[in-house]
């Protein structure tokens, strides 16, 4: 594209934008904004399924935290158990 | 007008929308290129205005405070729709997309913005521009907005927003073309 024709379709845009036309307000702006004003601030939504998704991940996050804990204290006891049963026979192998 | 809307009276409100309706929605496109946006920002002002019109002080002109709310809420949407768009795009990479969109039941965050062909280019140039160029560039545009009003407005100078207006106007201008190139 040459530079002329670069030059005039930047103007046609800007042109577009300086012509924006007036909006027609729709008919029912007024019966919103009363509506609105009766329940008072408006709560967005949209980041909704985000937090939603968010908790969702963080709950199973927090699931395997505890799973893997309680794994890692079963874990310890039966070591600590096995350990015991080792010195215990070891013991009885220095009596006898 | 002022002591009636401050004392609650409804009818004083009613007139003050009737007044500044047209004006106020029309900034607001200007400013999302969205008629839904702008409708439902526009009332979001007008909440605004009834909600806090206790702390509007008498010094200032009305109008004046009106345009800076609304100059206010639409920048605020525009930081919404470009954070939507970023949780979006990380949404994307994670694919969780199609959840989303399932749970909102509805569009994508983006959506609206493709809706929009015939002013895409304009408004991703506009996206890129610093919040005050952008303030003074899409004020300069409405018909009745003075340099003085604008600078009321974003509380600054006539010279500074001449200023504005004018490095706003030579960077979409260079955006523009840069975009229209690649094209």
């Amino acid at each position: 594209m040459d530079n002329f024709n670069l030059d005039f379709l930047v103007k046609q845009k800007l042109q577009e934008y300086d012509n924006l036309k007036e909006l027609n307000i729709s008919n029912d702006w007024e019966a919103k904004l009363n509506l609105k004003l009766k329940r008072g601030k408006p709560v967005s939504t949209i980041s909704l399924p985000y937090s939603l998704i968010l908790v969702i991940l963080i709950a199973i996050n927090i699931s395997f935290i505890m799973f893997s804990i309680i794994q890692k204290q079963e874990n310890d006891s039966r070591r600590t158990q096995d350990l015991k049963v080792v010195n215990n026979e070891i013991l009885i192998s220095q009596n006898n | 007008m002022i002591e009636r809307l401050k004392s609650n009276d409804k009818k004083a409100f009613d007139e003050l929308v009737a007044l500044y309706k047209n004006s106020v929605i029309n900034t607001c496109y200007r400013f999302l290129l969205d008629k839904e946006d702008a409708e439902d920002i526009s009332q979001e002002v007008f909440i605004e205005i009834y909600q806090s019109i206790h702390s509007f002080r008498a010094d200032a002109k009305i109008s004046t405070w009106i345009y800076r709310i609304t100059v206010t809420k639409c920048l605020d949407e525009i930081k919404k729709r470009n954070r939507k768009k970023r949780i979006s795009s990380i949404g994307k990479l994670l694919r969780i997309d199609e959840i989303v969109n399932w749970i909102s039941g509805g569009d994508q965050p983006d959506e609206k913005m493709k809706q929009n062909e015939q002013l895409n280019e304009i408004q991703i140039v506009l996206n890129t521009l610093p919040e005050n160029q952008r303030v003074a560039f899409t004020l300069s545009k409405i018909d009745g907005f003075t340099n003085q009003e604008i600078a009321e407005i974003m509380g600054t100078t006539i010279i500074a927003v001449e200023s504005l207006i004018y490095r706003a106007k030579k960077r979409v201008a260079s955006d523009l073309i840069s975009i229209l190139k690649n094209k």
